[in-house]
């Protein structure tokens, strides 16, 4: 009773002082470019508790304000401290207070000679968007930073028009642009093309990154000639962070769990068994491998709670001499243990049906211990006038992926009971280490020999390895009896060895000569690149079966442990896989011209790039090949064009055509063969590199530093698009290939919109893009001939390319109150329906359902540089799903299969919380 | 040295054909006596004739080149190195002429047989799509089936899958549906995998003994689509898996279609646990018409699979089930969740365990059922007067292929006529 009278006249009070001291001073503070000053501190010199900072739009607002005389000042990092004298007179009054502030002359040196800029800002991703002639996006550092994710595979999706494909743990792996498939984008570090642990294409996997090694990432739509010609999608280039103005240390530690191990166990195994290298390496290829050489601890299973998660980044930064000599040295390390639950159906086409029926049903779980580690390196030097400049990069990634993969198989074929659900069943077990690595090192100098011409170069070595050594598969038979499934009896075991390396040298030179004519400013440039490529791929594979004694053996009864089992050798000299050992090279050679026009409003980059590729490859155990070693060698010349209007302050026109190449994946050449259970597949050597022709239309306007609003349309026509289909041989027209080949001419064009918006506290960005494509391949169809037998014949199919969505959607809503140092934000993404899997048949393809993911991420800065933060991602537990569309009413008894098309596959991953602290130093 | 050998290979051959040209001359064919030539080493490329009665020994992988032909003649022992294991490669055209009283033999030194019960010491015939035809008759072809290797001729060639060696290979590979397979009167025992393993071809396999092959999977013939092929007459005993394993698989023309009549099928699936197991199993829309086959102690009957099994068209009548034992007369049960067959409308069903015994003339019907695994020369499965496979089976169906025969080598080879018992063997 006492204490709520009490509150009472607290509140009370509270009223009363609100209402004493209600005079409102709110105002805009801009800095001398009229760009928000974000993050500007305002206070009353006589009222310290009284103070706001500026928001995002640059905006504040003082609430309480007392009646009489305040100075208000106004500082801000760079910028002169700025003070104004307002009285106020009036309990209700507002007062606006408008400032703009002025450069600290002290600073603005710094700023020219060591460039002390946030590099890694939102504004700097605006401004460099805004002056770009290509049509490029920006994802800058800081909004990395601020973001649920924590690999650049899940930052790229966040960019409009660009959709990812996702790994078997539900991360992001590849980048999908405007719906052009991964093989027709390249993945850049600090504008270099780096080479991939692939042991097929050229594809760099995204998710081998950690997201916070990076100062921004930018995705290129366009390119100009003196980018390397082959991104008919567009380039993905990952500018790493570079040396601080001053000295810098910043350091975060997270944790986290995935609520996929709150139901169910984590599978691991002691890899530490894992032999690097085969029997066939280890001890030569007359060697007759015994049961000896496969340790039995890699199908010695246990079960438990995976221990949290662990994500660490460390960066050190500081400039010696004069601030002449820049170092930076960054580190991330993540430890996190993954898992999905997938349901996968095995089907087939049956006579002249023609929705495929479904023959088996595969659950699969997935445990994935996931250990990326990140280092990079930079050093620069600018020499003492500010003539040269040189810098050295040094990064190395390393992924392992330590997975087991449990899966039960039913067998609707044979012995399955629809009344009571007793089935023959599989099982098998998968013990699988990939490690996948990149290292890169880059010189690189920039000379102003004349006050207006610049000479850049660059030199480049890059490794790319992928290892998956003892690879090991543990097969299993057993039924399905009254619910209970038991294992009955082995089946086989095999055991792998793959690995491949990529190694590129590679050299860039060119010459930038500016001059002014009249009221024109003229840009040349001339430049050459060359690359060499050497690639080795190397697969050996052991099959084991029990010893005939032992066939009978049944689990539980006659062996309790896996690591019992007898085994024998059934190939003692291991197969070393044909197709897939064999050396690539590609050398690439290029030049090109370019000039940029600079007359009134206009902006008019023009200019052409040769390039002369040598690709090759000779297969080591050919197997009848026509060709066992080829090349192909040809030279493009890709015109570029990018006319750049500016219709007013802030408001630009960008119109741009490009010529672009896809090269041939270095597999996709070699006339491999792997016969599957249906077709078999086989390389082409006669590929032919696909060439397109790319128009882009936008609209950009950026109403102030943080915000933009973009429109556009793009048009792409592609000429020999590499698709994979199913074949006759030219010779024996009996035998079916599925292989790449080249199909007429794709169309592929759409519309994209992508606006950011910030208020005070509030933003939200948002993009869409819509795409169209359609390509025309052929498929096969079985039909009853004119004796009522079996035929296939071939058909035509339009169908959109693999991979594209008719519909790619992001938004993000963020809360900032820089006053209270929080951060927050939600973050949508919708990528549309797409093909998934191009079938034989024709209506067969498989399609991947539209979804939609929600993640979330919030963070915190305390005093002393100190701030905790949190993730949750995948907060729907967004399945992926995998259809055929229509249904075959053979299918209906079968789980899972009530829709009105029939499902492939269904994957869970989870949800994935991390929580953290990241603390930063910077002197100042 | 090869070379060399060579040499005095052909030069033998060319004294062989001169000899028969004189012959011709002199018009006193059957008088002259063949004599008995020294044995000879081969390795590489073989073409001619290996003369009656001879031993030939292959040291290294053989072929027969593109365009040429092999006859091998009665009596005539190929003894494959054991050490090297050899597979024998076929280009051209293959002609093995052993008869019922001296057959030729493709086989290994026999003191390498006991320490490999299922062989693997030799290859196979593996044809290339090249090959137009191949006649094997009264043959005896033992202990080979042995892995492939990177360094194997079928790998390098990329006849035998190729891509991932390290595969058992069968006693015979054809891979294009115009090949032609006379394949009669043989006996094939002790191959570590698949028999006859077929990918495209038209085949006539009868009269034929199968016993003791595949260690612990491998079908007396699997085929896939492509093939035309009419199966009769043949015992067999003790295989892994089935005798038949029929699919239209890969879609190749024609669709296989399989007419197997009057084969004797004895204690065989047992050496694989897997749900294909048995003694026939039909899938992806193979057509077959299967009449007056007899089926023994063996691991399931006719079996298909339920979601993709035989092309409507089929006929399945006039087939006998016996199983001596509950396991085994319990698995000859029809089961449509399992795909398990009828014997036909005019089938005989041993119901329980030895209903309905088809009395064999001289064989333990009640011993060893899916353990037994050696075969005793000695047995006899004509049938005993009161069997009642005796006049059980239907003899005038039309669906032969060959019953106007299919010409080999000069030769047309003419399916056999069906006979009115169940099984290979009628009454004694």
């Amino acid at each position: 009773m006492r204490m709520q009278g009490l509150k009472g006249l607290m509140l009370l009070y509270l009223f009363l002082s609100f209402k004493g001291y209600a005079a409102t001073i709110k105002g805009r503070i801009v800095d001398v470019n009229e760009e928000a000053a974000v993050g500007a501190i305002i206070t009353l010199e006589e009222f310290t508790g009284i103070h706001d900072v500026a928001g995002l739009d640059g905006t504040f607002r003082l609430t309480n304000v007392p009646l009489g005389t305040h100075v208000v000042k106004i500082t801000y990092v760079g910028m002169k401290s700025f003070k104004q004298t307002i009285s106020v007179s009036n309990d209700s009054q507002t007062i606006t207070l408008n400032a703009k502030l002025e450069y600290n002359t002290a600073t603005i040196e710094d700023v020219t000679i060591v460039g002390i800029k946030d590099e890694s800002s939102d504004y700097t991703a605006r401004k460099l968007e805004r002056s770009s002639d290509k049509i490029i996006n920006i994802i800058s550092g800081k909004t990395i930073q601020l973001s649920p994710d924590i690999t650049v595979a899940n930052v790229v999706q966040r960019v409009s028009g660009v959709s990812i494909e996702r790994n078997n743990n539900g991360d992001g792996q590849y980048a999908i642009i405007r719906g052009m498939d991964k093989r027709y984008n390249y993945t850049l570090v600090n504008g270099v093309k780096i080479p991939s642990p692939d042991n097929k294409y050229r594809y760099v996997p995204l998710d081998i990154f950690p997201a916070e090694l990076l100062e921004r990432l930018e995705v290129y739509k366009s390119l100009t000639p003196n980018m390397e010609g082959d991104a008919i999608g567009g380039a993905v280039n990952m500018v790493m962070r570079d040396a601080p103005g001053k000295f810098y240390v910043s350091a975060n530690i997270a944790t986290g769990y995935s609520e996929m191990f709150f139901d169910r166990a984590f599978e691991s195994y002691d890899q530490s068994f894992i032999n690097t290298l085969s029997p066939y390496e280890q001890h030569g290829k007359t060697y007759r491998a015994t049961v000896n050489d496969f340790p039995t601890e890699l199908v010695d299973y246990k079960s438990s709670a995976p221990p949290p998660n662990i994500i660490g980044g460390l960066a050190i930064g500081n400039r010696f001499f004069n601030k002449r000599l820049g170092v930076i040295v960054a580190g991330s390390y993540q430890n996190t243990y993954r898992g999905s639950n997938s349901l996968f159906f095995e089907s087939d086409n049956v006579d002249t049906n023609k929705v495929v029926v479904i023959k088996e049903m595969n659950t699969r779980y997935y445990s994935e211990q996931q250990r990326r580690l990140g280092v990079h390196a930079k050093i620069d030097y600018r020499f003492k006038s500010p003539r040269h400049h040189l810098q050295w990069y040094n990064a190395a990634m390393d992924l392992q992926n330590i997975q087991v993969r449990n899966t039960t198989n039913v067998n609707y074929s044979a012995g399955y009971d629809k009344t009571t659900g007793d089935a023959s069943m599989a099982f098998d077990m998968r013990s699988r280490m990939i490690r996948q690595k990149i290292y890169n090192s880059t010189l690189q100098g920039e000379h102003h020999l004349f006050s207006n011409l610049t000479a850049r170069w660059s030199a480049v070595y890059s490794l790319a390895t992928s290892q998956t050594p003892d690879n090991t598969k543990l097969s299993f038979y057993g039924k399905r009896e009254d619910g209970i499934d038991s294992m009955l009896f082995v089946d086989q075991m095999s055991r792998r060895w793959e690995h491949n390396s990529d190694q590129d040298l590679s050299g860039y030179a060119s010459l930038t000569y500016q001059h002014q004519a009249g009221k024109s400013k003229l840009e040349w440039e001339v430049g050459s690149m060359y690359r060499q490529k050497t690639r080795k791929n190397f697969y050996n594979n052991y099959t084991l079966k029990t010893n005939v004694a032992h066939q009978h053996d049944v689990w539980q009864k006659d062996f309790t442990s896996f690591t019992q089992i007898q085994w024998m050798v059934q190939n003692p000299q291991g197969s070393v896989g044909q197709a897939l050992t064999y050396n690539a090279s590609e050398n690439i050679t290029a030049g090109y011209a370019m000039m940029k026009w600079n007359v009134w409003r206009f902006i008019f980059v023009a200019g052409a790039r040769l390039e002369h590729t040598n690709q090759g490859y000779e297969l080591l155990y050919p197997a009848g090949e026509q060709y066992p070693i080829g090349e192909q060698i040809y030279t493009d010349i890709l015109p570029s064009a990018q006319l750049k209007y500016q219709i007013m302050n802030n408001h630009y026109l960008k119109a741009t055509y490009y010529k672009a190449i896809n090269r041939p994946g270095f597999f996709e050449v070699v006339p491999y063969r792997v016969t599957n259970e249906e077709y078999a597949e086989r390389g082409n050597p006669n590929l032919k590199r696909a060439i397109a022709d790319n128009i882009d239309l936008r609209y950009e306007c950026f109403p102030n530093p943080n915000d933009q609003l973009m429109l556009g349309v793009f048009y792409k026509k592609i000429k020999d698009p590499i698709e994979y289909t199913l074949q006759p041989d030219a010779l024996r027209g009996q035998n079916v290939y599925y292989t790449p080949g080249n199909f007429g001419t794709a169309v592929n064009y759409g519309a994209e919109f992508d606006m950011i918006k910030y208020f005070k506290n509030f933003g939200y960005k948002v993009n869409y893009t819509y795409t169209n494509s359609t390509i025309t391949t052929t498929k096969s169809k079985r039909i009853r001939n004119d004796q009522g037998n079996l035929e296939l014949v071939s058909i035509e199919q339009t169908r959109p390319l693999y991979g594209q969505s008719n519909h790619i959607a992001n938004a993000a809503f963020l809360y900032k109150n820089m006053k209270r140092g929080i951060d927050a934000q939600l973050a949508f993404n919708y990528t549309g329906e797409r093909i998934n899997t191009v079938a034989q048949f024709v209506e067969s393809d498989l399609w991947q359902k539209a979804f939609i993911q929600m993640d979330a991420s919030a963070e915190k800065t305390l005093k002393g540089g100190v701030t905790i933060f949190a993730k949750v991602n995948n907060i729907l537990n967004t399945p992926l799903e995998v259809y055929v569309k229509g249904k075959n009413p053979q299918n209906n008894y079968k789980p899972e299969q009530e829709g009105d098309n029939t499902l492939i596959r269904r994957d869970y991953y989870q949800r994935s919380y991390i929580i953290g602290v990241r603390w930063k130093l910077q002197t100042t | 040295m090869k070379n060399l050998k060579k040499m005095f290979y052909v030069l033998a051959i060319t004294g062989a054909v001169l000899t028969g040209c004189k012959k011709e001359d002199t018009e006193k064919k059957e008088e002259i006596p063949t004599p008995t030539p020294a044995p000879q080493s081969v390795s590489g490329a073989v073409e001619g004739t290996w003369t009656k009665g001879s031993t030939v020994n292959v040291s290294g992988s053989i072929y027969v080149d593109k365009g040429k032909s092999l006859k091998i003649e009665e009596g005539v022992t190929v003894l494959f190195d054991a050490n090297v294991q050899p597979e024998f490669i076929v280009k051209g055209n293959l002609y093995v002429m052993g008869t019922a009283a001296s057959p030729v033999k493709l086989t290994v030194d026999e003191s390498k047989k006991a320490a490999a019960p299922y062989g693997s010491l030799w290859g196979g015939i593996i044809c290339s799509p090249d090959v137009q035809e191949l006649v094997i008759t009264n043959a005896i072809i033992e202990y080979g089936g042995a892995a492939t290797t990177e360094e194997s001729m079928a790998v390098k060639e990329g006849l035998y899958k190729a891509d991932e060696p390290g595969e058992h290979v069968p006693a015979i590979y054809m891979v294009n549906p115009n090949t032609k397979l006379v394949f009669k009167g043989n006996t094939v025992n002790h191959f570590a995998e698949d028999v006859i393993y077929i990918e495209g071809g038209k085949l006539l396999i009868s009269n034929n003994t199968f016993y003791t092959n595949g260690e612990t999977g491998g079908e007396v013939i699997n085929l896939k689509s492509g093939v035309i092929a009419d199966v009769a007459f043949n015992l067999v005993y003790s295989q892994s898996t089935n005798f038949l394993k029929l699919s239209n698989g890969g879609d190749k023309q024609p669709q296989t279609h399989v007419v197997a009549y009057n084969n004797t099928v004895v204690n065989v699936g047992w050496r694989y646990a897997k749900i294909k197991g048995g003694s026939v199993y039909l899938e992806e829309g193979v057509r077959v018409d299967l009449f007056n086959n007899l089926f023994a102690n063996n691991r399931w009957g006719i079996k298909e699979d339920i979601e993709d099994g035989r092309d409507s068209r089929s006929t399945i009548d006039y087939n006998y089930f016996f199983g001596a034992d509950a396991t085994s007369a319990e698995q000859f049960q029809p089961d449509s969740a399992n795909g398990i067959l009828s014997p036909g409308t005019n089938g005989i069903l041993g119901t329980t365990a030895g209903d309905k015994d088809p009395k064999f003339v001289n064989f333990p019907i009640n011993t060893g059922i899916g353990k037994e695994v050696a075969f005793d020369a000695s047995w006899d499965f004509y049938l005993q007067a009161g069997s009642l496979a005796i006049d059980a089976g239907k003899a005038d169906f039309a669906q032969l292929h060959w019953k106007s025969g299919i010409t080999a080598g000069g030769v047309t080879y003419t399916s056999p006529t069906p006979a009115n018992f169940i099984g290979a063997f009628g009454a004694k």
